[in-house]
């Protein structure tokens, strides 16, 4: 080995290296996931016939094409771009607000998109120009961004310190929880009952439309948040470090609440609130493949993702027969594999 | 004239005016200057304000632009400022600090002259054992000397470190301003160093500036009535054995 090999640079190129084989890696777990959970279902359809019928629609009588296409293929994307949109919005939050308990949930977003969603139900209300399945999403995405705009517009007056924003964040949560069992408690149990099953979350109501959407927002956010990934990189060192540098961290910080509310708003809309992801996705991506946010911002998508589907995979196999929420076992499955994560790695220190 | 020259500033914490017209002589290229001064006589606000990590107003220039006006990216190219606070314990590595440092502030540089200013840096401060460490496996200390080297290898025209040795064991404390002088000296940069040790500002700086309530009150010698009225003590300045300035302070004086 010469002398220019042994560089400092050539052995941090040595440990990006790792990374983009742990990033691959766990591309690749993401993959199998989602081919399992496309596979599994109470149809009972062999692995080879799905895999077959995504390629030639055709080979697939009507039934299993229904199956296949309209019931699985939706449900198992969804839970790949719900995962990752929650996953990114996790770790864009975590290090805007230099806090590891941010997610979605801190700032009272998705708290904010159940009360909406409750309301719709409660009232069933329908918006002229908006199909009945619509109602339901559209309400619950109005009341998320209305609820990041509100913490946004709070937290600017007060010069938007993190705590600050956090603290209105988990305030507005508060708020939003105790209106929904003030909607709760005044609505039929019929109307109660649809509320509690909406905010369990379930992958079962993913139509192509709705994965549509929640694919475009993360296809918009992923690539606007990478753009900026060294100066998220940077502060992580501090915000007095990364203002140091030039680096606007107002600007920073209101992009990346805009992003959040965007990708949270509609992964909540249309699976409900599957808190568990956002916040657990970018301690994983992280304990992986460190604070470099060129590698923790798609770490953590593709964690999200593949943390949601193999949730999908076990809400289809825990129970036989029955579809569990997915809200659910998201939390069932996932705390234990986190828990392990955090033991493990306090073992190699 | 090149260097430093700061006319007039005024900083202020909400109502509560901080720097008052601040003006201290003009910093040549090279030059070290110490700011030396009781808790809250403006030091790190000053550092703050040429930083442009909070609003100021007034008169400086560096190199004969005015510094206020600069815009955040111009005045990060120029300015190296090393904020009091230690770097987080993040899991970042204390190379990709670095170079995100160098990313953030000096985008057009070629990657090899960035691997070679990040080698070059981490081999003056002693660091080069520590480049490939996580953040947060690192000491206080040493996190301060990467923060350090986020400034030195971005080579500023204007250093500005605030308690740039607080975390820094003894030996630390003379290898870091050593580092600091060396660096001044090579690129012909202005070093402004806030510092709470008297002997050591003494030993390193080739002038102070002592502050006190938001102006310079003193920019040259020190002297026993200075020392009184900048700290509120009792104190000789003396000269060892080397021929060096000392500062020995006896006892606190009472409220005046």
């Amino acid at each position: 080995m010469s002398i220019a090999e042994a560089s400092l640079a050539a052995q941090y190129a040595r440990i990006v290296g790792r990374r983009t084989l742990l990033l691959a890696a766990l591309a690749a777990a993401t993959l199998a996931a989602f081919v399992a959970d496309l596979a599994t279902g109470a149809a009972g359809l062999p692995l080879a016939e799905v895999l077959t019928g995504l390629v030639a629609p055709e080979s697939l009588g009507r039934a299993a094409r229904v199956v296949v296409w309209d019931i699985r293929l939706p449900a198992a994307c969804m839970a790949l771009a719900v995962g990752g949109a929650l996953g990114l919005a996790g770790a864009e939050m975590q290090t805007a607000l230099a806090n590891p308990l941010a997610s979605p949930f801190t700032l009272g977003v998705a708290h904010a998109a159940a009360l909406g969603a409750s309301l719709a139900i409660v009232w069933g209300f329908a918006v002229p120009g908006v199909g009945g399945a619509w109602t339901l999403p559209l309400a619950a995405f109005v009341f998320a961004m209305a609820a990041t705009l509100l913490v946004q517009g709070l937290s600017a007056r007060q010069g938007a310190g993190t705590q600050t924003v956090v603290l209105f964040g988990v305030a507005l949560g508060f708020a939003a929880n105790a209106l929904m069992w003030l909607v709760q408690y005044m609505a039929s149990a019929d109307a109660v009952q649809q509320i509690v099953f909406w905010s369990m979350g379930s992958l079962a109501r993913a139509t192509w439309a709705h994965v549509g959407l929640v694919a475009a927002a993360l296809g918009l956010c992923l690539p606007l948040a990478l753009r900026r990934a060294w100066a998220m990189t940077a502060l992580r060192a501090g915000e007095h470090h990364a203002r140091a540098l030039g680096i606007g961290v107002e600007g920073l910080r209101l992009a990346v609440l805009g992003r959040v509310s965007v990708l949270a708003a509609v992964a909540v809309a249309f699976v409900g609130t599957i808190g568990f992801v956002g916040l657990v996705a970018p301690h994983v991506a992280r304990m992986l493949l460190g604070e470099d946010h060129r590698f923790l911002l798609p770490g953590s998508a593709l964690a999200g993702a593949l943390m949601l589907s193999l949730a999908s995979l076990a809400s289809k196999t825990l129970a036989p027969g029955t579809l569990l929420p997915v809200g659910i076992v998201t939390a069932i499955v996932g705390i234990p594999m986190f828990v392990g994560l955090l033991l493990a790695q306090g073992r190699r220190r | 004239m090149t260097g430093l020259r700061i006319a007039s500033l005024s900083a202020a914490y909400g109502r509560r005016a901080v720097l008052d017209r601040l003006a201290l002589p003009g910093i040549a290229p090279g030059e070290v200057v110490a700011l030396l001064g009781a808790n809250g006589a403006g030091k790190s606000t000053l550092l703050k304000s040429l930083a442009g990590a909070m609003r100021a107003e007034g008169d400086a220039t560096l190199d004969d632009a005015p510094l206020l006006a600069l815009a955040p990216a111009a005045r990060a190219r120029a300015v190296g400022y090393l904020p009091q606070s230690l770097p987080d314990a993040s899991s970042l590595v204390a190379y990709e600090a670095v170079e995100g440092a160098l990313r953030a502030t000096l985008p057009e540089l070629p990657r090899r002259t960035r691997e070679a200013r990040i080698e070059a840096t981490f081999a003056t401060l002693g660091l080069a054992g520590l480049a490939l460490r996580r953040l947060d496996t690192l000491s206080g200390g040493q996190r301060q000397l990467v923060a350090l080297a986020q400034v030195l290898a971005r080579a500023p025209r204007l250093m500005l470190l605030d308690e740039p040795t607080s975390a820094l064991d003894l030996r630390w404390q003379l290898f870091v301003l050593e580092a600091v002088r060396d660096a001044a000296r090579r690129d012909g940069a202005v070093a402004l160093v806030a510092i709470h040790d008297i002997n050591l500002a003494l030993r390193f700086a080739d002038r102070v500036a002592v502050l006190k309530d938001g102006r310079v009150l003193a920019a040259d010698a020190l002297t026993p009535d200075i020392l009184a009225a900048a700290y509120g003590v009792a104190a000789r300045v003396e000269t060892c054995s080397r021929g060096h300035r000392v500062v020995i302070a006896d006892r606190a004086l009472g409220p005046s």
